[in-house]
């Protein structure tokens, strides 16, 4: 029984590794804060990109759909402290609804797809708490807010003009543990294990000669456990190139199954 | 150095591993709790049509995968021995693999990684397929106003149809097929509590005007072939199906066994039907007298919140009353089993929508034809249109009981197909906004890329 047992955990963790290396050389995902990799310069600065995949569930957690969202940031970090550095992030969010369905209008609508660009700033936050030679810990935490522009479609099908206006917000709270790996510099891998909560809000107007109505609907992730494994690979004094993946396991709801969203991102920082 | 890289690649394998286990853990009991629900759903037959949000939409073990021609067989062993996965089976002229999953993987998980390897042309769900709310009813096949699949419209040698000249009821259904909870009143010449088709569905005796009694018994055969179209016992296995499905018959006789009815008769049984409950009212008669009775019932029932359906009336001449008090109702033309519209339908600007209006199957009274003979037969007129449109505003009316008179009616109206566009383009005097359908009045519509502005 125990040897079954043992066969059973080797297996699943040769089918884990094999699943991390098809994420890691894949081209994007995610969602987490990274490493402080300043090495004793006060100041960062840097670009990212960032991809994910998240479930959301809406309609009081009645049912649930993808939130594929790109984005493209710009990240500035100052050391307060040794160990403390705060950071600021700007940039732009494209953000993807498909299926989210609103019933409660007059004629229901159904997003099928179709990205909405919007504004991104937050802030983030690294605590290095614990350190050798060979790795350090770290509390990670960063906060995101996205705001999206007005999308406006036509309403096909109908007899006469109908306009649909959607407007997006979400925020993104990860408040998490780093354990980095030192003794391969100047490759620097590390493991995250975070907490992540996203919520948002969609309002739809819809417009169709007389009728007129909006429906606000509330979405939240229904993953908030997160795990990401990347690296930080030092190619100068001043540069850095980061790159994680990561995975949010959710477990089974009312009505829908458990499942995992994954997530990536890419960052160039600039340390002075 | 060797040893602490060693220590960290089983600390990252073991976390790994435990993740995993926890994931595995979730979706066995997953697995129970679907097993348990089918285990159930054996039983209730009738809740075979689940509403499109409830329904499984893949196989949760299972996916499909196509590999590239250029691999062997012994290769595609080989990957799917790396993937820990394990063929169902081929589909050779496909060359589509079914595969089981490992179980502590999830379907997107490993569409996700097989998508990703260069030797597969797609990886997919291995999606379900429902099938569609089609009710088991012995005459649906006839009912070409809610799915015209090009049948003959009537007895064989009949004329027919055009394929898709039809409400799309199947396909509204799929959306809802409404509640117990709202009541459609049939104010006519009473309906035939005692049918087969109608018998669970009314809610009581009704109310008799003519007689001024209790028991809305219908003496000629209009009333009752009027209720079967609007909300006949569907799925029963026999006879004909109802557009609002599950929704139930409030009988108001006011028109006497000649099918004439008093003004005041009228008004009394439209008050009666709005005091008593109903959500819909369906008036498939008509007179050529503006009279303020008239109006003042349609006020009082439109200010309780009832939606009202009239027909234009079959003389080919103006629209009557009460379809042509434009403000309270929905007045309605018919058209045919081609959406062509009929020469007899009362044109009018106070004419909303149409819905097929010859040649409609329905139920007649159990004494109608005879022992012997079905309770069933095909009547034509704008009568025949009006309870399709009644049937759609219950269903409208119950899915989202927060909407206002006016909405639903305007939601009937726009959502409406404009059939004849190739000689009245828009909003014309003849079939107004168009045929009814109710895919779009009642089924998300889908906004797309290419919608936006």
């Amino acid at each position: 029984m125990f040897i079954v047992e043992v066969n059973m955990n080797l297996k699943r963790c040769i089918l884990s590794a094999v699943l991390m290396l098809f994420v890691c050389t894949s081209p994007s995902y995610t969602q987490e804060p990274t490493p402080d990799f300043s090495d004793g310069k006060k100041w960062s600065a840097g670009l990212g990109f960032e991809y994910f995949k998240n479930t959301i569930s809406w309609d009081e957690d009645s049912l649930i759909s993808k939130l594929k969202t790109t984005l493209l940031t710009f990240h500035v970090g100052y050391e307060i402290l040794d160990g403390l550095s705060l950071g600021g992030i700007f940039g732009y969010a494209s953000s993807d609804f498909e299926s989210l369905t609103f019933r409660e209008l007059p004629i229901s609508l159904t997003m099928d797809k179709g990205a909405i660009g919007g504004l991104l700033f937050g802030g983030e936050a690294t605590f290095t708490f614990y350190e050798t030679d060979s790795f350090d810990f770290s509390v990670l935490g960063q906060y995101i807010y996205y705001t999206g522009g007005e999308e406006q479609w036509n309403i096909p099908g109908l007899t006469v003009d109908g306009t649909a206006t959607g407007k997006p917000k979400w925020s993104r709270a990860t408040l998490g543990l780093s354990f980095r790996y030192l003794a391969a510099k100047p490759f620097l891998p590390y493991l995250n294990i975070a907490y992540s909560s996203l919520s948002g809000k969609f309002a739809m107007e819809e417009s169709i000669q007389t009728l007129n109505r909006t429906e606000e609907k509330s979405i939240s992730a229904v993953g908030n456990f997160l795990i990401g494994l990347g690296g930080a690979y030092d190619f100068s004094d001043a540069f850095s190139l980061l790159l994680e993946a990561n995975i949010t396991p959710y477990g089974r709801g009312d009505n829908y199954e458990s499942g995992v969203d994954f997530g990536a991102l890419l960052r160039l920082m600039y340390s002075f | 150095m060797k040893k602490k890289k060693l220590i960290l690649l089983i600390s990252i394998i073991l976390f790994l591993s435990l993740t995993v286990s926890f994931n595995n853990a979730e979706q066995d009991r997953g697995t129970r709790r679907i097993t348990d629900s089918i285990h159930r759903d054996i039983h209730v037959v009738k809740d075979n049509f689940r509403s499109r949000e409830t329904q499984q939409r893949y196989a949760s073990h299972e996916v499909l995968v196509k590999f590239k021609s250029s691999l062997s067989d012994n290769e595609v062993e080989t990957l799917l021995d790396v993937y820990q996965s394990q063929k169902i089976q081929r589909i050779p002229k496909l060359n589509v693999y079914q595969i089981q999953i490992p179980e502590h993987t999830s379907v997107e998980e490993m569409v996700y990684v097989f998508d990703r390897n260069p030797d597969v042309e797609y990886a997919e769900p291995n999606f379900v397929a429902h099938i569609t709310a089609t009710p088991n009813d012995s005459l649906f096949s006839d009912q070409y106003a809610l799915h015209n699949t090009g049948q003959e419209i009537g007895v064989p040698g009949s004329p027919s149809g055009t394929a898709r000249a039809d409400i799309k009821a199947p396909e509204g259904w799929e959306e809802t097929k409404g509640t117990e909870e709202t009541l459609i009143a049939i104010i006519d010449t009473g309906v035939d509590l005692l049918h087969p088709d109608l018998e669970s569905k009314v809610v009581s005796g009704g109310r008799d005007f003519v007689n001024d009694d209790f028991d809305a018994t219908d003496d000629h055969w209009h009333g009752t072939h009027i209720a079967g179209i609007a909300a006949a016992e569907t799925n029963n296995n026999e006879g004909i199906a109802g557009v609002a499905w599950n929704c139930k018959i409030l009988p108001v006789k006011v028109l006497d066994e000649d099918g004439d009815g008093y003004y005041s008769w009228i008004a009394d049984g439209i008050i009666w039907a709005a005091d008593n409950g109903a959500d819909v009212i369906n008036m498939s008669f008509g007179g050529e007298a503006d009279a303020d009775i008239l109006r003042d019932a349609l006020n009082y029932a439109k200010a309780a919140g009832v939606v009202l359906v009239a027909s234009a009336g079959n003389d080919g001449d103006y629209v009557l009353y009460p379809a042509a008090y434009d403000e309270y109702c929905i007045a309605v033309a018919a058209t045919d089993y081609n959406d062509e519209r009929l020469d007899w339908s009362n044109p009018g600007p106070e004419v909303d929508v149409a819905a097929p209006g010859e040649r409609i199957i329905s139920c007649v009274p159990t004494w109608y034809w005879g022992q012997g003979s079905l309770p069933y037969g095909y009547a034509g007129g704008t009568s025949m249109a009006a309870p399709h449109i009644a049937g759609l505003a219950a269903l409208i009316k119950d899915l989202k009981p927060w909407l206002r008179v006016d909405e639903i009616m305007d939601i009937i109206r726009y959502t409406a197909e404009d059939v004849n566009s190739g000689t009245s383009p828009g909003f014309d005097e003849f079939i107004g906004y168009g045929r009814i359908n109710m895919d779009r009045a009642l089924v998300p519509i889908k906004l797309t890329a290419s919608s936006g502005k």
